[in-house]
């Protein structure tokens, strides 16, 4: 989760290649296993489903729970359509484990953007406007649910001027491509920077990937699973004079019964 | 109406670890010393959910809140000073406890060597190569025999946490999470 907001360098490295976690040991896959390993292998290689609807398990393990959270607080169908298509070429679900929308992320974005974060309620927000360096940081008035709007819809709209259909309705091929062009700015855009949006949409993957399931993303902590990340461990005071020792991770609703 | 208070001798503002070092010496000088700080106090209990990465460390839950106030900065007199609209490059605490509190550097245990240093050294490289007269000095400031305190700023920024410090307040140039 390094690279976090709209004013980072551009070129960060390209996380839409499926071998950028080849290194990654897919030991411990056992909690998200359970919810979602029957649909990895299908979605892997598959192109993506046009239908703006969450993939759901067609037939859920009896004592699977429902999970209230899987549901939209700010986007529209569409948008959410798009955004989880656009989520799942940046963290796509391969050998290593699932991807961002086995992982929840479209929710966890969604989430996000109808709070406070959203609305950039903590950051000074107030005029006079001015271009300003790139040292100084970001200097526009959209808040971030603003910017989300603009760049979903204009995704949409450079696919359908390349491609004749929605971006959701592209292969995984023309997403990337898609996605590069704003990426490097090849997408020009009269309100917001493509780049900016393109790196807003990268840092919130990886944010709901790898942050507290509490969010709403990294799902039954499978993201930290898939990386071996004990998640936040009350104390490592009994092993910390040992070997690596693995263990299942833990979350921050894990806390609530520890006393 | 304001309240008028019983005056003191030293009104410090901001008690993190710059300022509680200055009260901690002042007192002990025979100084009567107020600091002031803002925000609410905050406690371990308050710290229970304290493991939450995007809470702490990317959405800056213990620093400043930008809306209410925040900073200009410029690189050059040659450009407009803009305010700071989001975190980067340095971050501004509040709270009670100052960077004490907030400061999200990493202090690693010793090593067993960082206790032999002295005899290593002299072991591989013969005792003449230390310095006879070479100590640190770790009083950050002296109280002059008026009571009137100077801070040697020079001496100041040898304590690792006043550099990070120090480092904050120059202007920013990348965005880097300390």
């Amino acid at each position: 989760m390094d690279n976090r907001d709209n004013n980072d360098k551009p070129g960060k490295p390209k996380v839409d290649q499926p071998s950028r976690r080849k290194f990654l040991i897919n030991t411990g896959y056992v909690l998200g296993g359970a919810v979602v390993g029957g649909a990895i292998g299908a979605l892997a290689r598959k192109p993506l489903a046009p239908a703006p609807a969450p993939a759901k398990p067609s037939a859920p393990a009896a004592a699977e729970p429902r999970n209230f959270n899987r549901a939209l607080m700010f986007f529209n169908q569409e948008q959410f359509g798009i955004l989880n298509a656009a989520v799942e070429r940046l963290f796509p679900a391969d050998e290593n484990g699932p991807g961002a929308k086995d992982l929840g992320v479209a929710y966890f974005i969604d989430h996000q953007l109808a709070g406070d974060y959203g609305f950039n309620a903590r950051d000074y927000m107030s005029p006079p406007f001015y271009a300003g360096e790139k040292v100084q940081g970001y200097q526009g008035r959209l808040k971030r649910r603003e910017i989300y709007e603009i760049g979903l819809r204009e995704m949409d709209n450079y696919s359908q001027a390349q491609y004749g259909k929605g971006f959701a309705q592209l292969t995984g091929d023309q997403q990337d491509a898609v996605l590069k062009a704003f990426e490097s700015d090849q997408v020009k855009l009269t309100t917001i920077s493509a780049s900016g949006f393109f790196r807003q949409l990268l840092s919130n993957t990886l944010e709901g990937a790898y942050s507290d399931p509490l969010y709403g993303g990294n799902i039954n902590m499978a993201g930290w699973t898939m990386r071996n990340y004990p998640g936040n461990q009350m104390s490592y005071a009994n092993i910390i004079d040992k070997d690596f020792t693995k263990m299942p991770p833990s979350s921050l609703q894990d806390h609530m019964t520890a006393h | 109406m304001a309240k008028t208070l019983p005056k003191v001798d030293v009104v410090i503002v901001g008690v993190g670890w710059g300022g509680g070092i200055i009260a901690s010496e002042l007192t002990k000088n025979g100084l009567t010393v107020v600091g002031l700080e803002r925000g609410k106090e905050r406690k371990t209990e308050d710290y229970y959910m304290v493991h939450d990465e995007l809470r702490y460390a990317l959405r800056y839950e213990l620093m400043q809140d930008l809306s209410k106030e925040t900073v200009t900065f410029r690189s050059n007199e040659k450009i407009r000073a803009l305010p700071m609209r989001q975190y980067g490059s340095f971050l501004i605490g509040t709270g009670l406890g100052g960077a004490g509190v907030h400061w999200n550097g990493q202090t690693f245990r010793f090593l067993p060597y960082d206790f032999q240093i002295r005899s290593k050294t002299a072991e591989r490289y013969g005792a003449n190569k230390i310095l006879r007269k070479c100590r640190f000095r770790t009083g950050a400031l002296r109280t002059t025999s008026s009571n009137r305190t100077t801070i040697n700023s020079r001496k100041w920024s040898a304590f690792p946490a006043n550099r990070t410090r120090l480092a904050e307040s120059a202007p920013p140039v990348t965005r880097r999470r300390r």
